[in-house]
């Protein structure tokens, strides 16, 4: 009785961490047109953000959450880390990895912003 | 009548209900046992008090602890996740005997939890909620049937499955929908004076939900754990 309860709260557990894994998330990468679509901070559909982006700002790397990197655009924004084009398709059409200053850091870094 | 309503009713929806044996006709043969319903009052539906309904093993002095009809108040921990609201659940129930060892359990549930925004827009442009375990609110209606087993020591355990109606809303988000959800769970109850029990309760709800923001139907999962005071009220 007690193994079969356990299984039951672990396949719940299973079942609701599978459900809920996304690429993108409001804190980063979500579409958006304004902040309140985001946890932080939008920035707005342009060429260097298509579709627009959700981010938080940022002064160092690591304030930034796993896979994105503190890029110095917009004073300072999470943005995905990248090493080529086929890691940013994710994002959607216009969407490459280029060359950004690091925020903080003095050296350059890639991440993924519109073409 | 009410209570041939409600069977008919609970029959309807897949309730458990079931049929017991009864007396052989007296013109059928000695291999005729064949459990039938008679009318107009279908057996199993019976008072606990009709013999022919009891079945084996029940123990039908303790129930006369729970009476023919009974009301719940209580509270307790909702999780959900995604778009199942979670948080503080507060129910009432309502309970009507309707046969030696199943109760119909009708009840209200509210569930408060916090309103924060957790929807966003993906890349394909879909909206997606990633809500927590104790975000969002609803308030739902069900009906079920209790179905209590023999008591161990002072503990009388009891299963509970049925089918509940309910709205869900995130604040946050401004986003509500429809859920029917599929309830099974169980508990115990305790008498602790005459016609006052302590009932603590879990339950699994299992279903899908529509809702409005392009999010369509989701699949409703959640678990809930509660505990309250049950009154006998005849």
């Amino acid at each position: 009785m007690r193994s079969a309860i356990i299984a039951v709260i672990a396949t719940m557990g299973v079942v609701l961490t599978a459900c809920q894994h996304n690429d993108v998330s409001r804190e980063v990468g979500a579409r958006c047109d304004v902040s309140a679509e985001c946890d932080d901070r939008c920035l707005a559909p342009s060429a260097d953000y298509p579709d627009g982006f959700c981010t938080v700002a940022c002064n160092d790397r690591s304030e930034c959450p796993s896979d994105t990197t503190c890029a110095d655009h917009e004073g300072g924004v999470c943005l995905f880390a990248c090493s080529g084009d086929p890691d940013c398709t994710f994002l959607g059409a216009g969407w490459q990895c280029k060359a950004a200053d690091l925020r903080g850091g003095g050296i350059k870094v890639m991440v993924c912003r519109g073409s | 009548m009410s209570r041939q309503l409600i069977a008919i009713a609970l029959v309807a929806a897949g309730g458990v209900a079931q049929a017991q044996p009864v007396e052989p006709a007296p013109d059928a043969g000695p291999t005729a046992p064949v459990p039938t319903i008679p009318p107009p009052v279908p057996a199993s539906l019976a008072p606990a008090s009709a013999p022919a309904s009891e079945a084996p093993g029940a123990p039908a002095a303790s129930d006369d602890e729970i009476g023919d009809q009974g009301i719940s108040a209580a509270i307790g921990l909702a999780t959900g996740g995604r778009v199942t609201p979670g948080g503080l659940r507060i129910a009432g129930h309502y309970l009507y005997q309707l046969s030696a060892r199943d109760w119909f359990d009708g009840a209200a549930s509210f569930t408060f939890g916090s309103g924060s925004a957790a929807c966003f827009r993906d890349r394909q442009d879909a909206l997606v909620c990633s809500h927590g375990l104790a975000d969002g609110s609803g308030v739902e209606i069900s009906a079920s049937i209790r179905r209590l087993f023999a008591p161990q020591g002072a503990f009388r355990p009891f299963a509970r499955v049925g089918l509940g109606l309910g709205l869900v809303r995130f604040g946050g988000d401004d986003v509500s929908g429809v859920a029917i959800p599929l309830h099974g769970g169980g508990g115990v109850r305790v008498t602790v004076a005459p016609a006052i029990a302590v009932v603590a309760d879990g339950e699994l709800a299992l279903g899908f939900g529509g809702f409005g923001h392009g999010l369509g139907f989701e699949p409703q999962l959640g678990l809930a754990i509660t505990a309250g005071a049950e009154f006998r009220l005849r």
